[in-house]
């Protein structure tokens, strides 16, 4: 008995064919590494424009930036979305809007505040917890650099919707 | 039963509830405040706040924790929204002299 193949093959979100049940045969495509993000012309120019938005030289304006990074999982475009900004040493970065195709991939914020005043650059525990519940990377410009906190990658790779993964 | 038997079981017997008074003893002197510990648990957070001060604006967003170990005094800043990123001060304070033994200033 000759084998049925589909003649048209459905097509999963990131644009390969899947042959039958979509949501079973398309595999979670892999998202971008921090490495991957701290090298995106896009990403570093957004830490870079947050950090100075951030006002690291002013004691008494100081305070943090940040934003979130997208992946449109056709094109793997990376976009960049700004946050409110935050008060000195603190920034909400909970609720990241939809974008249309894409799924939130990263997340970068500053540390402004001056290590030469005694403040650590890296990231504090409670960023670390954040972070670690977000489900994807977080690169945070201090003055010493760029840190990395949370998972490698988002957790699950592309799937799981448009916002952080489950 | 032979002597040897029964001495084992009185001292067995015996010796048990001995040991368990002497935990218990050692567990109870323990969460006492040591003689050595001068300063409180409200000094040691005001001890704790005027420094944060001098680098933070506004410590209004954080809720303050301390706790004693060894007779030093953790004071640690927990930002009270948790779905907030970011952090504030720790510190370890001699808690027989009120000297503060280390800080970090997390953001």
């Amino acid at each position: 008995m000759p084998i049925k193949r589909p003649s048209n093959p459905a097509t999963c979100p990131d644009g390969s064919s899947a042959p039958g049940n979509v949501s079973a045969a398309c595999p979670a495509a892999p998202a971008p590494s921090a490495a991957d993000l701290q090298n995106n012309a896009a990403v570093k120019k957004a830490l870079e424009d947050a950090y100075a938005d951030s006002q690291a030289g002013d004691a008494a304006k100081r305070h943090e930036e940040g934003g979130w990074i997208y992946q449109n999982v056709k094109t793997k475009e990376i976009t960049v979305v700004r946050a409110s900004s935050g008060a000195q040493a603190s920034l909400d970065l909970s609720r990241p809007p939809e974008v249309p195709g894409s799924v939130v991939v990263g997340k970068f914020h500053t540390h402004p505040n001056p290590t030469s005043e005694g403040w650590e650059p890296g990231p504090s525990p409670g960023d670390i917890r954040v972070d670690a519940l977000h489900g994807v990377p977080d690169l945070i410009r201090a003055d010493d650099g760029v840190h990395v906190s949370g998972p490698d990658s988002r957790r699950g790779g592309l799937a799981g919707g448009p916002g952080f993964p489950p | 039963m032979s002597r040897r038997t029964l001495l084992f079981s009185f001292l067995t017997i015996f010796s048990v509830p001995i040991t368990e008074s002497c935990v218990r003893w050692k567990e109870t002197m323990s969460n006492t405040p040591n003689s050595k510990v001068a300063i409180t648990e409200d000094q040691a957070k005001e001890i704790a706040i005027q420094d944060a001060r001098r680098a933070y604006r506004d410590l209004s967003p954080y809720r303050i924790e301390a706790r004693l170990e060894e007779e030093k005094w953790h004071i640690d800043f927990h930002l009270k929204d948790p779905r907030a990123q970011g952090g504030g001060p720790s510190y370890i304070i001699d808690a027989t002299t009120g000297k503060i033994i280390s800080k970090k200033y997390y953001q």
